[in-house]
């Protein structure tokens, strides 16, 4: 057992943080700005985008670990989110599908031309059911889904064993987003209205073995996990920088108890998230047995931490927290939102419950 | 990174599953216990002895004291397998995995040669004599003097708090030997047998009913100079190695979290609420579980990735506090609730039987909190030297 990062992880998370570097002082001054191209366009360049594609369509053909490591850097600087849904969710899903044309499709998506986004049903496992010829869309919030091209969702069939892998186009008829109006100006969220998609107007399906279908929700909330966490770590540096510089009574206000022990839990919250999250990456990459139950368990540990790390920071800038032009409240308003993205932790913990005979 | 067990590692496993179900059963468990509580440490040592013979007391020790030179991933193994099979109370733990680490890295050849394989086989139960009454937290203050003679030294003064000094047989005692006031400079630690005259050992009640700890009276106590390690005002160093070691020795409680917590799911399954409902199918039940599991395995995850930052034979870094902190009140929260949830249901001759059991080990629960340093010391470890903040 080595739970620590090989000298390739860790030379990839390297590059990926000078790589993103430019980006981090004006996270939440230029709004926006961070979830633009110009980020998309920089991980194209370095390969990024397709650390997790399969060598056989041009990529890296690494695993989750290494996605965790991208994801966790672009929390940090809250991007769109579009790297979590193209370049891991929805190449995961169709390095997995069988049939014509999902190598060029993966090659594409690695290129970065073509961007892809993966919806979850409201059902435990996150597949959408077949109905009359036609997909029943039914689902919570999501993002990274308008300014995509593609929209993939997995799909249950009359046989269960046999789940598909349905590609539409984002502009397909009959699937319309409704933008949620969260005051995240650093990543826009869509509900998808309820619609029944015609099985015809896909642009390509492919059969998908049962165990990929059985990762789609756990895949995606390792995701999601490690991009809260390096969302929270940078939050609460934020925080500690603040404290080290701001004085009062006479010297740093680091100093003072209250503030080093509310930092203190944060940090301890944060590291269990980091336990958790690089576990589940792992473990779901490795076909492990615990897979599925740290990834529920880093879900719902993120859901809450995230929000709680963010708003101690606010706290600890005083008056200045509440300020437009600080930082911490970018973090607190993805973190309100990131709680229930890709499912409440009821919802997962709910799930925990029946795994934990096993723990 | 890969979170499976290495094929030695796997090997161990499996071999270590085998000896404790064909050594270790619920008499032996209750036996042991029992023995404890009542300061008999006879049937401890007999088992420890046996964990020494099977090769699994001290495993990652170099070969010349009874170790295996093993990494410290099979140390984690180890402990991992002995929670998850509900091993008895290690009361070795203070000399295996606090006192023995830092004599292997700064005790004499004498000492190490003396002391060490007795301290993993057995025969040699440590005490550890830090604290006093007026330093506690703040530990450089401490008063108990150690006088230079032409014989060695002479201690006088008085600790408190040690643990399991009603049954040792040796202890690490921290004295003061500069100037009062010399705080961290002037301080020196000895390794003295507990049967040298001028000890007196007064096991101290606890709120639990248990009497784990003591205070120790040092009247004119006569040692020689070779029982000092290191050099004189070597102190504080030994004292701050041992700290390190005895945080990540309290973290491997991160194993003891998942063994309580599989021991509450177990009982919460057999209780029934006032109405005759399972008291597992209602929501609060089921989500105070469901949390607490998450916790537990942050606790687990913790000690392996912990583990990997430390190499071995080194003292684990300022890190160990997140671990420690994290899995001490964890630890806390489990017999909370497995106090609560016993109280919740109907009392029934069973959940009379394991009451007291249950309330001893909730009250017992709070020592982790505050020994090894307090929760509020590791909170400005962390502050201080993981997120930099200043003093």
């Amino acid at each position: 057992m080595q739970f620590s990062f090989d000298p390739e992880q860790q030379m990839l998370r390297e590059s990926v943080l000078a790589m993103v570097e430019p980006w981090r002082s004006t996270v939440g001054v230029s709004g926006a700005g961070v979830a633009g191209d110009q980020l998309w366009g920089t991980l194209v360049e370095g390969g990024m985008t397709g650390v997790c594609t399969p060598v056989e369509a041009g990529g890296s053909g690494l695993g989750l670990v290494e996605a965790g490591c991208i994801l966790e850097t672009l929390g940090a600087i809250l991007d769109s989110g579009r790297f979590l849904m193209s370049a891991v969710l929805a190449t995961q899903l169709l390095s997995r599908a069988k049939g014509d044309g999902s190598l060029e499709l993966l090659a594409r998506l690695a290129s970065g031309h073509l961007k892809a986004s993966v919806l979850l049903s409201h059902e435990s496992d996150g597949v959408f059911q077949l109905h009359d010829g036609k997909v029943l869309v039914d689902c919570g919030p999501t993002f990274a889904a308008v300014d995509g091209d593609l929209v993939v969702m997995v799909v249950r069939g009359r046989d269960p064993d046999l789940p598909t892998l349905f590609v539409y186009s984002s502009n397909t008829p009959h699937l319309r987003f409704e933008e949620l109006p969260v005051p995240d100006v650093t990543r826009r969220v869509h509900t998808v209205r309820r619609c029944a998609l015609p099985v015809g107007d896909a642009t390509a399906q492919y059969v998908l073995p049962r165990d990929a279908a059985l990762k789609l929700r756990p895949m995606a909330a390792a995701a999601l996990s490690a991009q809260i966490l390096g969302g929270a770590g940078e939050v609460l540096e934020l925080a500690c920088q603040y404290a080290r510089e701001r004085t009062q009574f006479g010297g740093p206000i680091g100093r003072f108890q209250a503030i080093k022990h509310l930092l203190a839990d944060d940090r301890v919250m944060l590291d269990g998230l980091r336990s958790l999250t690089y576990a589940a990456l792992w473990q779901l990459s490795a076909d492990a047995q615990d897979g599925v139950a740290t990834a529920y368990a880093a879900k719902s540990w993120a859901a809450d931490m995230y929000g709680r790390v963010a708003s101690d920071a606010i706290q600890v800038h005083g008056a200045m927290g509440i300020a437009a032009e600080s930082r911490p409240h970018r973090y607190l308003k993805r973190a309100l939102v990131d709680r229930v993205m890709f499912g409440a932790p009821s919802l997962y913990l709910g799930a925990l419950h029946e795994f934990n005979a096993i723990l | 990174m890969n979170l499976s067990d290495s094929p030695r590692e796997a090997t161990l496993r499996a071999e270590v599953e085998r000896w404790l179900l064909a050594n270790l059963d619920d008499a032996r468990r209750t036996g042991i216990e029992e023995a404890i509580v009542a300061g008999d440490s006879a049937p401890s040592r007999c088992w420890q002895r046996q964990l020494f013979e099977a090769g699994y007391a001290v495993r990652s020790w170099p070969r010349r004291y009874g170790g295996q030179e093993g990494s410290l991933s099979e140390d984690l193994v180890l402990f991992e397998v002995l929670a998850r099979h509900d091993a008895p109370d290690d009361i070795f733990r203070v000399g295996t995995r606090n006192i023995g680490p830092v004599l292997l890295q700064m005790g004499s050849e004498e000492q190490k040669d003396r002391l060490l394989t007795g301290t993993a086989d057995g025969s040699i139960l440590w005490s550890q004599g830090f604290s006093e009454p007026g330093s506690g937290s703040d530990l450089a203050s401490l008063k108990s003097r150690a006088i230079s003679t032409d014989r060695g030294y002479v201690l006088r003064g008085q600790k408190v708090w040690n643990t399991f000094g009603h049954m040792a047989d040796w202890c690490l005692f921290l004295m003061r030997t500069g100037e009062l006031g010399s705080r961290h400079n002037g301080l020196s630690a000895f390794v003295v047998p507990m049967s040298t005259p001028g000890i007196e050992v007064r096991p101290i009640a606890q709120m639990s009913g248990r009497s784990d700890f003591n205070e120790v009276f040092l009247a004119d106590v006569e040692v020689p100079a070779s029982a000092r390690v290191g050099e004189e005002g070597d102190g504080w160093k030994v004292a701050v190695k041992m700290l390190d070691f005895e945080r990540r020795g309290l973290a491997a409680i991160g194993f003891d979290c998942l063994r309580v917590f599989r021991k509450l799911r177990q009982r919460v399954a057999t209780l029934r609420c006032g109405g005759g409902a399972a008291l597992m199918d209602l929501p609060h039940v089921r989500r105070r579980l469901a949390e607490l599991s998450v916790q537990v395995r942050i606790a687990v995850l913790n000690n392996h990735r912990f583990s990997a930052m430390v190499p071995v034979g080194a003292a684990p870094g300022a890190e160990a506090s997140v671990q420690k902190l994290h899995a001490t009140e964890l630890f806390k929260s489990l017999h909370s609730a497995m106090l609560d949830l016993t109280l919740e249901a109907e009392a029934t001759g069973d959940t009379l039987k394991v009451l007291p059991k249950t309330f001893e080990a909730y009250l017992g629960s709070f020592g982790f909190t505050i020994g090894g340093g307090t929760a509020q010391i590791q909170r400005n470890i962390i502050a201080e030297r993981v997120l930099d903040l200043p003093r």
